[in-house]
């Protein structure tokens, strides 16, 4: 035992945190050291699996209410809501496209007097936030966790806080999301169906019968329009 | 993903907007807290509370500096939450694990060998301690480097080097302990598999 084994030291070499000295030392020692070098091979593989772990992405709900967040600062609430809120969530352009380089700050959101916006009139309450979504970080082990039912979760946490003036930050948020989100996802617009509908029972009704009904329901029911 | 605002003057560098933030931060942040947590629930839990941090501090948005604190604040909320999770590990641990396993359940389209090893790896690092279950994670999979998860997580050099270690060390004793089982469940083709991973 003219030398010790490397020990913790293995681990360093592995991941390249050896100093040159120190890494010269320890591969000379692992030239003459069966049991260290089995032992590098080993952490070598196992760092290799861990590596190429495959993690999911975060499902679209999931990031519809990590925008949501972002979407209802204290100061819009006294906002009429309108087509711009839905936009500051969903919009559909490339991110950066809506700013360019050194130009002027973004016309809607203004994120930055937003963001400053909760410590600025809670200066005392910084944690309120996070403690009334705690709730949620046991409640999600039992329930299915949805947009409508975080919408439940935090809708009753904030009336059960009794902080009235934070109802108005979510609620109105999660209304456009959903409304967004019907959008994105693809699913059946309302506005598109209820023409498609329409189209189709007034169709029978018109003087020309199927000559007006075949081009009403392929151009006009909503297709261009909605999309 | 480069950022290309690291490029711009200070003076006329606009913080990003929250649709950006979410957009550019939100998958790194979910696989973190997935990795960490080792279920969906959680990491969503974790990231949500991540980004309630991050929209607090928007506007004291540095640019070069935000991948970093995201770690930070990812990695510390983690640590905080085992914390809390070790003193009520009691109240609906039943709960858990059957949802736990439930999560983890692989999707058919895979490989045997990948279900297999993924699944039995994740349950190794599931079971690491959370102080050691960190370092590794940052280091092996966010690829950070020793100086990094010291910062990270507020501990010294040698401390990270002796917890990767120490955690290494049991995840292959766990990850032995799973073949020795798996071997004596269903001898053959899994006791085979795993040679071939090992050798």
């Amino acid at each position: 035992m003219s030398m010790e084994h490397l020990g913790e030291r293995i681990s360093a070499l592995v991941d390249g945190e050896l100093g040159p000295a120190e890494r010269d030392r320890a591969l000379i020692h692992l030239a003459s050291c069966d049991s260290c070098r089995f032992e590098a091979d080993m952490l070598r593989r196992l760092k290799r699996r861990l590596h190429g772990l495959d993690a999911p992405d975060p499902s679209s709900d999931f990031l519809g209410r990590l925008s949501a967040l972002g979407a209802g600062p204290p100061d819009r609430s006294s906002e009429p809501p309108g087509p711009g809120s839905g936009g500051l969530f969903g919009g559909p352009p490339p991110l950066g496209s809506s700013r360019p380089l050194g130009g002027p700050p973004p016309a809607g959101p203004a994120p930055g007097p937003a963001a400053a916006q909760p410590p600025a009139r809670r200066p005392r309450r910084p944690l309120q936030a996070p403690s009334v979504l705690r709730p949620g970080w046991h409640r999600t082990r039992y329930a299915v966790a949805g947009v409508s039912a975080l919408a439940l979760t935090l809708g009753t946490a904030f009336v059960a806080g009794g902080d009235a003036e934070q109802a108005p930050v979510v609620r109105p948020s999660l209304e456009d999301y959903a409304v967004e989100h019907a959008l994105t996802a693809g699913q059946a617009a309302l506005p598109a169906s209820e023409d498609g509908a329409e189209g189709a029972r007034s169709a029978p009704g018109t003087p020309v019968g199927p000559v007006a009904h075949v081009p009403g329901t392929s151009g006009g029911d909503g297709t261009p329009r909605a999309w | 993903m480069a950022d290309p605002d690291a490029a711009v003057d200070f003076e006329q560098w606009q913080p990003p907007s929250w649709e950006e933030v979410v957009q550019n931060h939100s998958a790194r942040v979910y696989r973190l807290a997935f990795r960490l947590t080792g279920n969906k629930h959680d990491a969503e839990d974790l990231t949500q509370e991540v980004f309630i941090r991050v929209f607090r501090s928007l506007s004291s948005y540095t640019p070069g500096t935000f991948e970093g604190w995201l770690h930070r604040i990812t990695t510390n909320l983690f640590l905080d939450m085992a914390r809390r999770k070790a003193r009520i590990r009691f109240e609906g641990l039943a709960d858990n694990a059957a949802e736990r396993l439930q999560g983890r359940e692989p999707s058919p389209a895979q490989s045997y060998d990948d279900r297999h090893f993924d699944a039995d790896v994740q349950a190794a690092l599931d079971a690491l301690p959370a102080e050691f279950r960190a370092p590794v994670v940052l280091c092996d999979i966010e690829g950070l480097s020793y100086e990094e998860i010291a910062a990270t997580l507020g501990v010294k050099l040698g401390t990270v080097r002796s917890r990767i270690h120490r955690g290494r060390a049991q995840l292959r004793k766990a990850l032995e302990h799973r073949r020795r089982l798996a071997g004596k469940d269903t001898a053959g083709a899994e006791a085979q598999v795993w040679t071939r991973e090992v050798e």
